[in-house]
């Protein structure tokens, strides 16, 4: 069966009511917060979070590579963090809430530390769906 | 395809002298697509009149669609004749949950002391299924489900025949979660199952004026359902899931709002015994 050939609401786009709901509390909430769609793919950040990240959101898809390439996630030496070291790839990984901190160049040139805390969005049990990220501007501990 | 409405009153049955013309019955609607099999949605109080009007002529399958487990959309369930007929393969799909299984649920209601016989007692084969991801086929009809925003599980369904869409939406706060007047249409709930539909039926439980007290209670106001239906792009919009509080003439004012607001496609109200044609 072609994708034209399928009924309507298999090839209309529109976000898994989990990542909808998850939106409108990252929209009323002042904690920075990110969100990604099943594939990793960002799909959404915060007002608080452009604060930390140093650029708007614009409405536009940013692959989890691009995402990395934006916003630069460094160790306490200035090396690239990989990606999938992320707490949000490892919460991905994993399938249970991650956490992690680490520094960020951020868009505007700022160099802060930040702690986030991964969680993926399972619609029922294995039906990945999505996933959130929730980080805040702090000082790494000794 | 052709749909008739059994019930279109929410949260409560409400018979009575102010609800004659649209009707006191809680959600059903009878959908027979061109090869005769019978769907049904929801099962609440005006699933009794259906299962009469079957006349001793009950099909061997029959499917029923349940949005949500809310009991004005489950009550009239135990009093579905053929319930009772063994003979009769009842098919019923609902909303899948995180925790517990549409059977556990139903059977919630289903059992004393609620219910005097039990959903393991009752005589007709039932089978129960999580409505899944994707789209499958009732007879000669394609049925879709997707979850939307109320309280708890619940989804909406869209069946499709001939190229041809019936959308029904009958408890549904989209709103809750965005701005309807800005979001993009892919971050609006429901928009997958409504997208280009012939028929919409939606939830227009509220006025504007009664919407701020009832925030969050999963239902939608004249002005949410017009600007729904105008995302969506539907072509003939009817106001569905009544409030028991409002009289027929409460009604008609609503419509005649929701026409104020929305100039898209057709207004009109769910009335029992009305029925669509799709062809």
């Amino acid at each position: 069966m072609d994708v034209y050939s399928r009924p309507v609401a298999a090839r209309v786009p529109q976000r898994h009511i989990a990542l909808i709901l998850a939106r409108d509390l990252a929209a009323n909430v002042a904690t920075p917060m990110l969100l990604v769609d099943e594939s990793g793919n960002l799909v959404y950040f915060n007002e608080p979070a452009e604060g930390v990240l140093g650029r708007p959101y614009a409405e536009a898809q940013m692959t989890t590579a691009d995402l990395a390439k934006a916003f630069k996630p460094v160790n306490e030496a200035g090396e690239p963090v990989p990606i999938l070291e992320l707490p949000l790839a490892t919460a991905f990984q994993t399938g249970v809430p991650s956490r992690g901190g680490f520094w960020i160049e951020a868009a505007d040139g700022r160099r802060p530390y930040i702690e986030v805390v991964g969680i993926p969005l399972f619609a029922r049990v294995g039906d990945l769906v999505g996933g959130l990220a929730m980080f805040w501007e702090t000082t790494p501990e000794d | 395809m052709r749909a008739r409405f059994w019930g279109t009153r929410g949260s409560l049955a409400a018979p009575g002298p102010d609800t004659i013309r649209y009707g006191g019955n809680t959600s059903c609607i009878e959908v027979r697509p061109s090869d005769g099999s019978l769907v049904i949605l929801d099962s609440g109080t005006g699933i009794r009149a259906l299962g009469l009007s079957l006349n001793g002529s009950i099909p061997k399958r029959i499917d029923i669609l349940l949005s949500h487990l809310h009991l004005d959309h489950l009550e009239g369930l135990g009093f579905f004749a053929p319930l009772w007929d063994p003979a009769t393969e009842l098919h019923i799909w609902g909303p899948p949950s995180p925790v517990r299984s549409l059977s556990d649920r139903i059977a919630q209601y289903l059992s004393p002391p609620l219910f005097p016989v039990r959903l393991a007692e009752i005589p007709a084969q039932l089978e129960l299924h999580d409505a899944p991801e994707e789209a499958w086929t009732l007879g000669s009809a394609t049925v879709s489900a997707r979850p939307i925003i109320h309280q708890g599980p619940t989804v909406g369904y869209r069946i499709e025949e001939g190229g041809k869409a019936l959308a029904y939406l009958t408890d549904h706060e989209p709103a809750l979660a965005a701005d309807l007047s800005s979001v993009p249409a892919e971050w609006v709930s429901g928009y997958a199952i409504a997208a280009g539909a012939d028929v919409l039926i939606h939830d227009c439980q509220y006025t504007e004026a009664e919407y701020p007290e009832r925030a969050g209670f999963g239902h939608s106001s004249t002005q949410h359902v017009a600007s729904f239906a105008k995302i969506a792009g539907a072509r003939r919009l009817i106001l569905f899931h009544h409030d028991p509080n409002h009289t027929d003439e409460d009604l008609e004012h609503l419509c005649d709002r929701v026409r104020e607001l929305w100039d898209g496609g057709t207004v009109e109200l769910a009335r029992e015994g009305d029925e669509i044609n799709l062809r």
